[in-house]
């Protein structure tokens, strides 16, 4: 009885390890050569609620839908509740102090033309699943299992 | 399970009674950490991992773990900012389906084409991998072995690789990725100046009155340079930004002069504007009699298909595609005359008007004007000719080489400049732009890796699209994939690359992080380090050469791509991959193993371990016994010193942040071909093209011709293909961010609502795209960031799941031999 | 907002003070009770107690009842928090 569970146990181990062959592509999930069905198209999160950051140098992401903002040579909706002069009335998180500085750090009177188009560091979040999960552990995480 | 508002609350109010009983905190307490020990980290600097820009990063570890990434304010590139990519660099080591050990497809125990993945030892792996390259070697020669790389590579893997292939396995079938992004670029370098990458440098964009974007959404695929373009043309009003396409895109939305194009017609404006220049009297005549010559290319010159197909049987010059011949001022000038403004407007759609201010821009001598370009040049079955127009108009005027006035090719990943081109990756280079059908430049090489008379090979090897059509074909039967994700990349999946890695005759090896679509058409999987954890050196567009030590240990058993590089080689000998003929005439070769005569020549292992840095680990170096990597750029530095293309020593760039080459007595180069600011120019001569004998530049005379395929009734659309700004390229490690992927999760088709509405369809429907060579399902989109003109539609490349290459067209420019991805006939159903 | 399981909750921590040699004793008995949880001791007598209640008439008992514990010297509140 012993024995045959000691070899047996390996065996389980080993046949869970094999990775059928046309499915080993997480983020397709099935072969190559046959068409699955596509998700819907996924809908932006519109609930206004912080989240947390990875880190507090990345960007907080958009907690809101940005459907027709219109961002260009002419307006920037963003800033029309974000600059520092609207957030009185909007409520809305003042763009941090860094983008009030040029490129050699000096602060300007207003947010610097460098970061104008917000979208290049800010995204919305939608309701998509994640497909792969991330072992990613933030500072406090990593302090934490030190003890 | 998440926590809850409520634990959060629990958290606060346990955390708050510990302090205030004098309790050590809680490990769950939100409260502040202020010890020192705790609160310190490990900051180091790092080249970005995803596009040519070459911003610089600040990576923070803890535990041999990446904790946070951030814009490196000290750097000339970037100075504090990342895209959102960049913000997120953190979390791309860390998918959880991490690869971390060889996986081989087996059935009973033993390798089967048709198996299943089952984890395999290194000694396994490379025990089947040398089994099929011998094999392949012995069989067919050469020929019959290939390597897919990448600009991606490291300067020294790149390197390391083309050693190994060109030298070692005395096979040119080596190429990049590069092939499929910046190989027209190349071509219209070194056919304009007779030598590589842009002469001036991201400083223009401070000094330039007007910048025209020649195909390329900047504000996507290069956010960091666009930052600095929209704070000149914001911070300046007299500033002007023309923004040309195929369709409106993010970059629209700072464009004063807006043009959408019918695709391929950007030959005819290109042509139009040389035109313009001429007819208003606009020609820098000092300039142009001092540092030009003209020359007519030859015309009609293929679509670089497979030679049976008909494009290719009805073209007159496919033989001779690169020729071209001596020709007048005069004689341009008459051949562009027909390219006016009535010709020109009906055939791209763009009004006279915004035509004519497009022109001035480049006619109007106290305009700075900075063209830029990327995919929308090169991957156009005339890229070359494409590259070598837009030069045309800044010879013709003069506007080159000077703060501000500056042709600019932007480039696509990390290290296309300083991998796949510099170093010499492509199946036609050597390192400083020398090639192997030159006796000269063999002879050159094979002195400087100290290696016998006769070991490079002086045939061009396939490239990119060549090599899938060969494994196709059984040609060639050993393969090796590295940094890249070609099934999903290379065009016409279903014809071409798919039956090729699945060819019974093939054994194809995958080096990866991550289990990519072409790793499951793999039948070997090895395990892969990736950026800081190795040691690294990237070279972005503007030349500068950055380096990054290893931060933190890659998973599992992951190797390097240079570890497995250079431990393969020791599995080879001389006698089993060189000819006799070679041997008998050196016979001190005989016997010896790669690793011996490539990296054990007494350049790479030169520096011992005492070289190290001892803040960093170094897994490979500490294998190998020398400091490899140092060994490695060192050799390859030497091609270049004394030949335009000086690097500084090695030490230098693990301090400074990045430096232009060529760098000459410590000083970087800004502007090259122009006198006082690059050392090469001859004194005197103002500017000179010292690339070309006669140290002239080249305005070519070539025409306008249609594309490959274009709509007709069955295939009624334009496909362009292409990226989006939360991921890099096939999404392989955006994807695996959590928040890069929630932000654009799936492919869509972007299509005109006018388009829509005629096929009875609505956004969110699911459709197919076809083409006739294959179809994807995907779901349609008439909104969001893109805004297609009718008649086109537009699918991003990143998703797995809809790979748009089964309906790309295999076309390519005959001269760089790179695809063009934005072109090809398509109709649209509801699936 | 994630859905709560009832109306009102009331989430309060307190800093127990008792006798050294009665710790032990003191925190089962502590522990036993509906609504507690014992986070943290020394071994001068102290230890931290939070309570998650529905109600504040059901926080005041049981923190009356812990006060009326052989051994326990005080309890003090340190947090409260109620919505």
């Amino acid at each position: 009885m012993k024995n045959s569970a000691m070899i047996f146990v390996p065996l389980l181990l080993l046949a869970s390890l094999v990775l059928a062959s046309d499915n080993i592509a997480t983020l397709r999930g099935g072969p190559i050569n046959e068409e699955v069905q596509p998700p819907k198209i996924a809908e932006v999160e519109n609930k206004d609620i912080k989240r947390v950051r990875n880190y507090p140098m990345q960007p907080p992401t958009i907690p809101h839908t940005v459907r027709d903002y219109r961002v260009d040579l002419n307006s920037n909706k963003c800033l029309s509740c974000h600059s520092r002069k609207q957030t009185g009335q909007s409520q809305a998180p003042m763009v941090s102090v860094t983008h009030y500085m040029d490129r050699d750090g000096n602060f300007l009177a207003d947010v610097s033309p460098r970061r104008y188009f917000c979208q290049q560091c800010h995204v919305v979040q939608t309701n998509a699943p994640s497909l792969v999960g991330s072992d990613f552990k933030d500072i406090d995480q990593l302090l934490s299992e030190e003890k | 399970m998440k926590p809850t508002r409520r634990d959060f609350i629990k958290a606060n109010a346990v955390a708050t009674a510990t302090a205030v009983a004098g309790f050590a905190p809680a490990s769950t307490a939100a409260n502040l950490v202020t010890d020192k020990d705790k609160t310190q980290l490990t900051w180091s600097k790092a080249a970005c991992r995803f596009c040519g820009t070459g911003c610089s990063v600040n990576v923070a570890t803890r535990d041999n773990r990446i904790v946070a990434t951030h814009g490196d304010i000290n750097s000339p590139v970037n100075k504090g900012l990342s895209c959102v990519k960049g913000y997120f660099l953190s979390k791309i080591l860390y998918g959880s389906d991490r690869l971390t050990q060889p996986l081989l497809r087996k059935t009973d125990g033993k390798y089967d084409k048709n198996g299943d993945f089952e984890p395999v030892s290194w000694d396994e792996a490379f025990d089947i991998m040398e089994e099929k390259f011998k094999k392949a070697l012995k069989e067919k020669g050469p020929e019959a072995v290939g390597m897919f790389g990448s600009g991606q590579w490291t300067v020294w893997e790149g390197y390391a690789a083309a050693k190994l292939m060109k030298a070692g396995f005395r096979s040119n079938n080596i190429d990049p990725n590069a092939r499929h992004c910046m190989a027209s670029a190349v071509g219209g370098f070194m056919r304009t100046f007779g030598i590589d990458e842009p002469m001036g440098c991201y400083d223009d964009m401070e000094h330039a009155d007007a910048f025209v974007l020649w195909g390329s959404n900047m504000a996507e695929m290069h956010p960091i340079l666009w930052t600095r373009i929209t704070d000149r043309r914001l911070s300046n009003p007299h500033v002007k930004v023309a923004v040309l396409s195929t369709f409106e895109h993010r970059t629209f939305e700072l464009a004063d002069i807006p043009v959408v194009f019918t695709p391929q017609t950007d030959l005819a404006i290109l042509n139009y504007i040389a035109n313009y220049i001429i007819q208003s009297g606009s020609v820098n005549e000092d300039f142009v009699g001092k540092h030009v010559n003209f020359r007519l290319g030859v015309d009609d010159i293929g679509y670089g298909l497979r030679p049976e197909h008909p494009l290719e049987k009805s073209a007159k010059n496919v033989a001779n595609a690169g020729d071209s011949s001596p020709m007048s001022f005069e004689e341009y000038a008459k051949y562009v005359a027909r390219y006016d403004a009535k010709y020109v407007s009906e055939l791209s759609g763009v009004s006279e008007a915004q035509l004519e201010s497009l022109a001035k821009i480049y006619a109007d001598p106290n305009i700075k004007v900075m063209s830029l370009w990327t995919m929308g040049f090169n991957q156009h079955t005339r890229g070359v000719w494409a590259n070598n127009l837009v030069y045309n108009i800044h010879l013709l005027t003069g506007k080159i080489s000077e703060p501000g006035n500056s042709p600019f090719s932007l480039t696509g990943q990390p290290s296309a400049c300083g991998t796949a081109r510099e170093v010499g990756t492509f199946s036609h280079r050597l390192p400083a732009d020398m090639v192997v059908n030159n006796p000269e430049h063999r002879k050159i090489a094979e002195d400087l890796w100290k290696l016998p008379e006769g070991v490079v090979p002086g045939w061009i090897g396939a490239h990119a699209v060549l090599q899938n059509r060969k494994l196709k074909d059984g040609d060639i039967n050993a393969y090796w994939v590295q940094v890249n994700n070609n099934v999903q990349a290379a065009a016409n999946l279903n014809e071409e690359t798919l039956p090729g890695y699945r060819n019974p005759e093939n054994f194809i090896v995958v080096s990866e992080a991550y289990p990519t679509v072409t790793a499951q058409a793999a039948d070997l999987i090895l395990p892969t380090a990736m950026w800081v954890e190795k040691e690294g050196a990237y070279g972005n567009a503007e030349r500068r050469t950055q380096f990054w030590h290893q931060m933190v240990d890659a998973p599992g058993e992951s190797k390097s791509d240079l570890w497995q590089l250079v431990e393969f080689s020791k599995r080879f000998t001389t006698d089993e991959v060189w000819p006799a003929e070679i041997l008998d005439a050196s016979p001190e070769y005989k016997g010896k193993t790669l690793y011996e005569v490539l990296y054990r020549n007494g350049n790479v292992d030169k520096y011992p371990l005492t070289h190290l840095d001892e803040d960093y680990s170094n897994t490979e170096s500490t294998d190998f016994g020398f400091y490899l990597q140092k060994g490695l750029f060192e050799e390859y530095a030497s091609f270049g010193r004394g030949h335009a293309h000086d690097l500084a020593d090695f030490d230098t760039y693990h301090k400074v942040r990045g430096l232009r080459w060529p760098v000459v007595d410590g000083k970087e180069t800004l502007w090259r071909f122009k006198e006082g600011s690059d050392p090469y120019v001859k004194k005197g001569s103002g500017w000179d093209f010292y690339g070309k004998p006669d140290g002239k530049a080249v305005i070519f005379a070539l025409p306008y011709e249609p594309a490959a395929e274009s709509p007709d009734e069955d295939y009624n659309l334009w496909l362009s293909t292409g990226r989006v700004l939360e991921h890099w390229h096939s999404g392989s490690m955006t994807q695996r961010v959590p928040e890069l992927n929630s932000a654009f999760p799936n492919a869509v088709c972007f299509m005109h609502p006018k388009d829509a509405k005629e096929r009875k369809l609505r956004r969110g429907d699911e459709v197919l795209v076809q083409s006739r060579r294959g179809e994807i399902r995907t779901r349609l989109e008439t909104r969001g960031r893109n805004r297609v003109p009718e008649g086109l539609v537009f699918v991003p490349w990143f998703d797995a799941s809809q790979l748009i290459n089964k309906v790309t067209l295999d076309a390519t420019d005959p001269l760089s031999k790179e695809t063009d991805y934005k072109k090809c006939a398509v109709k649209v159903i509801k699936a | 907002m994630t859905t709560e399981v009832s109306e009102q909750f009331h989430i309060s921590s307190f800093v127990v003070r008792c006798l050294p040699d009665r710790l032990q004793d003191i925190m089962a008995t502590v522990a036993a009770l509906p609504g507690v949880e014992i986070h943290g001791d020394d071994a001068c007598g102290k230890f931290v107690a939070l309570l998650e209640l529905e109600t504040d008439k059901a926080l005041v008992e049981t923190i009356t009842t812990i006060e009326l514990i052989k051994g326990v010297v005080n309890t003090s509140m340190v947090y409260h928090h109620a919505e």
